[in-house]
């Protein structure tokens, strides 16, 4: 099969090389996906670069996190599979970007007919994110405020309509007039352009001072810690993200602003696994089960369906324009997400 | 001639048995939006220490100065705009968390709360800090449900023995530590459902235990370093941890060392707790210089008032450990450093009316 691989890290026009391998097979609970749409993720830019410390990847590697297709195959355990349309976070989290992925079925999710392509790849990791943050562990209430950084990006973008859905008031930030038009067409009341306006007193102005219930933040380090000044008494400080510096998901904080901040720092991780308690006392982590997820995702797809959401998709371009794709999303030129049809 | 009160004060940092002086000092004068309590107890507060012995203050007091940040007494002089304090029975917090080792202390009126003539002393000065800082940890911050696993630690101290009867009172169970058999065998009386001698025994197997592999909900923490990273470790997922004071190192409170992929993987909440309250004014120059979150005074009454009812139905007491006379404040501070304490200790004080 055809697939992007990695040879050795740097930039994606680079290093990126177009080879003809082997296709994979599936292992134990896991499914073999034609992929019909490899969809690109921050985090793919930080893995071709050499500086994702998450997953640790062999070299040449095939990027990719998140794919959309159909299941042609399955190791032993999932062959109920076999045939379905869905989306999923392939095997330790790479290996998209290519004809054909392994995925885990705790990582795979059913993808109704109804919802066409680009729409149906642009789902699983941004609403999932921002449904697991704001929903489940910001429990953002009707009346409160949030602040949603990078409004016009993938997750920014899913974060804003899930706030308008809660009741929320939204504001955002972004980088361009464009962009920050694409934040008020999803609902967000008060948008900041952060090359030149100062998002603290901005969003001290729109909340009397107080600051924001929730803020969800997906670009980490300094302006993560800039947001701290913004938030309100009782505030959830959402961490999503490293998108200004993938390192700054292993520098420490400060406790004392969150202290006297009165706020709370909350973390997000989106990934599921089949028995959360076995996967607990193997690492330590928790992470939600899969049959939660697939809770949480028949209700999004229901949300998506009657249109009360909708999937951002910037750019919908072809595999073999897939380099130049991460090019652009890396010089912040992409609006929503990239689509990679195959 | 000027009125003159007595005061335990330090004329230098030291331990507390070696620098607390007992002078005769002028009676402090109210300023605008103060108060002025005649003193008639003082509790003690671990946070007292950093102020004789020169820790880690944010604000450094003149020195000579009394340590003392919470009193309870009866206000006697009023500031400008606070005129209708005047003869409130109140527990107040001293202005600059310092001064409450005297006969008489001025404090922010926003932070006096009254406290009915029904509660009899001691008890009466023994029913602010603790469960307020209680409260806004497990009700405002991590909404504790029924039926939710917290743990507590210190549980046996002030703020942790306060905590374990919130808990309890919300319909949690509980799993507190502390360390001994007395102050284990308080624990239990207050009603905690697991109760773990840290001195016996490592706290992270048994929690983990107790609660399937799944860790508990809630984590109150007013010890910080020595146990966070255990504690961190038996978090539920979805579970809220409450960062409420550095008791065990001091220095870690500005020190970086939250690291965001722990709480992302954990996918919990870690919660900053800070018990203060502020006037409008205060609370929005702190928010616009400094970007903190001070609570205002009318929460402040609303947690008071939901205490006092709590305490008058009998759902929760005040555990105050020993009391003690004026004169053996420092002998008390230094039994309270040494973790020979159990629940709050405090000093009534025979202060005569002006």
């Amino acid at each position: 099969m055809k697939a992007w691989r990695v040879h050795e890290f740097g930039s994606p026009r680079d290093v990126l090389v177009l080879d003809e391998v082997d296709q994979p097979t599936p292992g134990p609970d896991e499914l073999l996906i034609e992929v019909e749409a490899v969809t690109l993720n921050f985090n793919d830019l930080d893995g071709i670069h050499g500086r994702y410390k998450t997953v640790r990847t062999p070299m040449p590697y095939i990027p990719g996190m998140e794919v959309m297709g159909t299941v042609r195959g399955s190791g032993p355990g999932a062959e109920a599979w076999v045939g379905r349309r869905v989306v999923a976070i392939p095997s330790a989290a790479f290996g998209g970007y290519a004809e054909f992925a392994t995925a885990p079925v705790a990582m795979t999710f059913t993808m109704p007919d109804s919802i066409p392509l680009p729409a149906a790849a642009g789902i699983l990791m941004p609403f999932h994110l921002g449904w697991l943050a704001l929903y489940e562990r910001a429990r953002l209430q009707s009346g409160e405020t949030l602040l949603v950084h990078a409004g016009a990006g993938g997750a920014g973008s899913a974060a804003i309509q899930l706030g308008v859905h809660a009741g929320a008031r939204v504001f955002a930030t972004a980088g361009s007039p464009a962009k920050l038009d694409l934040c008020r067409e999803l609902g967000a009341e008060r948008v900041i352009n952060y090359r030149d306006e100062d998002f603290v007193p901005a969003v001290a102005d729109a909340t009397d001072g107080r600051g924001v219930d929730v803020a969800f933040d997906t670009l980490g380090g300094a302006i993560t810690t800039e947001t701290f000044r913004a938030m309100a008494f009782n505030g959830r400080h959402v961490i999503a993200g490293f998108a200004t510096g993938i390192e700054a998901e292993d520098e420490g904080i400060v406790p004392r602003p969150v202290v006297f901040g009165n706020f709370s720092l909350v973390g997000v991780c989106h990934a599921y696994v089949d028995d959360p308690i076995t996967f607990r006392n193997l690492t330590g982590f928790n992470f939600p089960a899969h049959a939660d997820g697939e809770h949480l995702h028949a209700e999004l797809c229901g949300l998506i369906e009657d249109g009360s959401l909708r999937p951002v998709v910037g750019q919908e371009i072809s595999f073999a324009d897939l380099p130049d794709g991460l090019t652009a999303m890396e010089r912040r030129e992409t609006v929503g997400r990239t689509v990679v049809r195959l | 001639m000027v009125a003159t009160m007595r005061s335990w004060r330090l004329h230098r940092y030291g331990e507390p048995l070696d620098v607390l002086q007992l002078d005769e000092v002028p009676i402090p004068d109210p300023g605008p939006g103060e108060v002025r309590v005649r003193v008639l107890a003082i509790p003690l507060n671990l946070n007292d220490l950093e102020r004789i012995n020169g820790g880690n203050m944010m604000v450094r007091p003149e020195l000579p100065y009394a340590p003392g940040m919470e009193v309870m007494g009866v206000v006697d002089a009023c500031g400008d705009g606070v005129e209708g304090r005047l003869g409130d029975r109140v527990v107040a917090t001293t202005t600059g968390a310092h001064g409450g080792y005297a006969e008489y202390a001025v404090g922010p009126a926003v932070s006096a709360f009254s406290i009915p003539e029904s509660i009899p002393l001691p008890d009466a000065a023994a029913l602010y800090f603790p469960f307020h800082l209680a409260w806004l940890g497990l009700v405002d911050r991590a909404a504790l449900q029924r039926g939710e696993t917290v743990l507590i630690h210190a549980a046996a101290g002030g703020s942790g023995s306060a905590a374990i009867q919130i808990a309890k009172h919300l319909g949690a169970r509980v799993i507190a530590t502390a360390g001994g058999a007395e102050k284990v065998a308080l624990c239990r009386e207050l009603g905690a459902d697991v109760v773990i001698d840290y001195l016996e025994d490592e706290f992270q197997p048994i929690v983990l235990a107790e609660t399937g592999d799944r860790g508990v909900d809630v984590v109150f923490d007013n010890v910080g370093e020595a146990v966070m990273e255990a504690s961190m470790a038996c978090t539920a997922y979805n579970g809220r941890y409450l960062m409420m004071g550095f008791a065990s190192n001091k220095e870690v409170a500005d020190e970086a060392f939250i690291v965001p992929r722990r709480v992302a993987l954990g996918n919990l909440k870690l919660c900053g707790v800070l018990l203060t309250y502020a006037a409008p004014e205060m609370a929005h120059l702190v928010k616009t210089a400094m970007g903190w979150n001070f609570a205002s005074g009318e929460q402040g009454a609303a947690i008071m008032r939901e205490i006092v009812d709590l305490y008058e139905s009998g759902a929760i007491r005040a555990v105050v450990g020993e009391s003690v006379d004026f004169d053996a404040v420092p002998r008390a501070i230094d039994a309270m450093a040494n973790r020979r304490t159990v629940g709050r200790t405090v000093v009534l004080v025979d202060s005569d009316p002006q």
